[in-house]
């Protein structure tokens, strides 16, 4: 761990490189799992919508990095993580879970591929339980090394993105989706994949964290009114839309990846830490799933009852929002398995008030990518 | 941004929770203030009693929701609904448009006057804006 290398404002937490960037933007900042964050600049709906209709600039650079070297790195990632690391690629990406033994979910990661090493993404408000849980089965010849602090992220998401980093980098479109490159942006190094957590085309750019702040203000000024820095609020409106699932928020340590809907990123023909237990929980049918959820009035948040017609309990909220596109209160939330099916009309209660809705397909916003 | 760039209106009275009352003889008017509206940013959902409902002083009476958060709205005055602002239902917007003018929430009939006098004046507001907003 080196983090030490990270700064740190009067209040004590860690902040980015870009901090002072953010404040100069008119950033209203929040603390996020002990970062100092921006959560808005314009307005949440404003950027959101900058992101669906041209393009936005995140900084991601508080997202926990790891890179992962020695002999035995390629053994151990495949045997903590659900998904198969054989089949992939120099400078490929995969997205999987780590679970423990009873098949509960540590967090869920981005795995990409190195010359030298695995680069991992993972979960700003896991990291403390990952990286126990990493350390209480690390293995002889498996070196963790935590790049967080060293190693900026942003985010440049929406349509027009690639129009913009191709004024400042070259033949971007190398760079399949879910995939990634050494490129220089601005003559600047930076590692850039095609990836996001929109639903937008998109890249994250990594580089040193000593380089953000000309990587953000270079895409900035080739973006010009195309593109709006956009913050920690409209990142999870906008992944709220697509469905996808916020760690920690939506899947937490008594949930597994069957009953959170990632049985796409479990591999059964591989063996990994959890998988005896996950077989056997798909085998005695899930006593919940996690469904979307369409109201028709009213703001779904985390942690409000979702209820049947009679009024009984049949589940919770772990996500919601108003979606700045559809106009309406989306969810995503745990309901018992015979709820979960689309159509099914369901409750939430707000403030002791009953609002109507039904359960959808995610995601909510459809013809992304 | 500083104090003076907050929208205040003379002969309205206000909370320090930034709601607002424009009163006349014995009826007052209810909003939130320029201030809050900027806090909550996009209000999004406005949740309203209904005709009738009894409102005490200083307690919730409504929320108002933005992207990320609820907030409830205390009532600047004690007194029985008369007439809810339905346009806000359709178009929740309007607080953000027109705090103090079609972002009306509801009307109360007053059931007890000198509870204004626990209210903050125009001058009195504009001074906790001052000292809200540097």
């Amino acid at each position: 761990m080196n983090s030490e290398t990270c700064d740190r404002g009067e209040t004590g937490f860690l902040r980015t490189k870009l901090y002072s960037t953010h404040i100069r933007l008119g950033a209203r900042m929040m603390e996020f799992h002990g970062w100092e964050m921006p959560v808005e600049y314009s307005g949440i709906i404003e950027e959101h919508k900058a992101v669906r209709g041209s393009a936005g600039l995140f900084d991601v650079s508080h997202m926990n990095k790891l890179k992962m070297h020695g002999a035995k790195a390629f053994d151990f990632l495949q045997n903590i993580s659900t998904n198969d690391i054989s089949k992939l690629r120099l400078n490929g990406m995969k997205y999987s879970v780590v679970c423990r033994d009873d098949g509960t979910i540590v967090d869920d990661i981005v795995i990409i591929r190195r010359e030298d090493h695995y680069f991992l993404v993972t979960n700003t408000s896991r990291k403390e339980t990952l990286m126990k849980w990493l350390e209480d089965h690390k293995v002889e010849g498996l070196e963790i090394e935590d790049v967080t602090c060293d190693t900026a992220a942003l985010a440049l998401q929406g349509h027009g993105s690639n129009k913009i980093l191709s004024t400042l980098a070259e033949n971007l479109d190398d760079i399949k989706f879910w995939s990634g490159a050494d490129k220089r942006v601005a003559d600047i190094d930076t590692y850039i994949t095609r990836s996001g957590y929109t639903g937008e085309d998109g890249f994250e750019i990594y580089s040193r964290s000593t380089d953000a702040k000309e990587i953000w203000q270079s895409i900035m000024e080739a973006g010009g009114k195309d593109i709006k820095p956009v913050g920690l609020g409209a990142r999870d409106t906008l992944r709220l839309e697509m469905g996808y699932i916020l760690s920690g928020i939506d899947i937490a340590d008594e949930n597994n990846p069957i009953e959170a809907g990632l049985e796409w990123a479990v591999k059964w023909r591989k063996n990994f830490i959890g998988k005896e237990a996950l077989l056997k929980i798909r085998e005695q049918d899930v006593s919940k799933r996690l469904v979307g959820i369409k109201l028709e009035r009213g703001i779904p948040r985390h942690g409000y009852d979702i209820v049947g017609n009679s009024g009984e309990k049949i589940g919770i909220v772990t996500g919601g929002t108003n979606s700045p596109m559809l106009g309406v209160g989306i969810a995503l939330g745990y309901v018992k398995s015979e709820y979960a099916y689309p159509d099914t009309r369901i409750g939430i209660v707000i403030r002791n008030k009953t609002y109507y809705g039904i359960v959808v397909r995610l995601p909510f916003l459809e013809g992304r990518k | 941004m500083n104090g003076s760039k907050m929208d205040v209106r003379d002969g309205l009275w206000y909370t320090q929770e930034h709601e607002w009352a424009r009163v006349e003889d014995n009826i007052a008017v209810v909003g939130i203030t320029d201030y809050a509206q900027k806090e909550l940013r996009n209000v999004v959902f406005v949740e309203l009693p209904k005709v009738g409902d009894k409102l005490t002083f200083q307690k919730d009476f409504g929320y108002v929701e933005s992207t990320k958060a609820v907030n409830a709205v205390l009532s600047p005055v004690g007194g029985e609904v008369i007439e809810v602002n339905s346009k806000l239902e359709e178009s929740p917007e309007l607080i953000n448009s027109d705090p103090y003018g079609e972002g009306w929430m509801v009307k109360v009939k007053m059931s007890n006057k000198d509870e204004l006098n626990q209210l903050l004046n125009a001058r009195e507001y504009s001074e906790l804006m001052d000292h809200l907003v540097k």
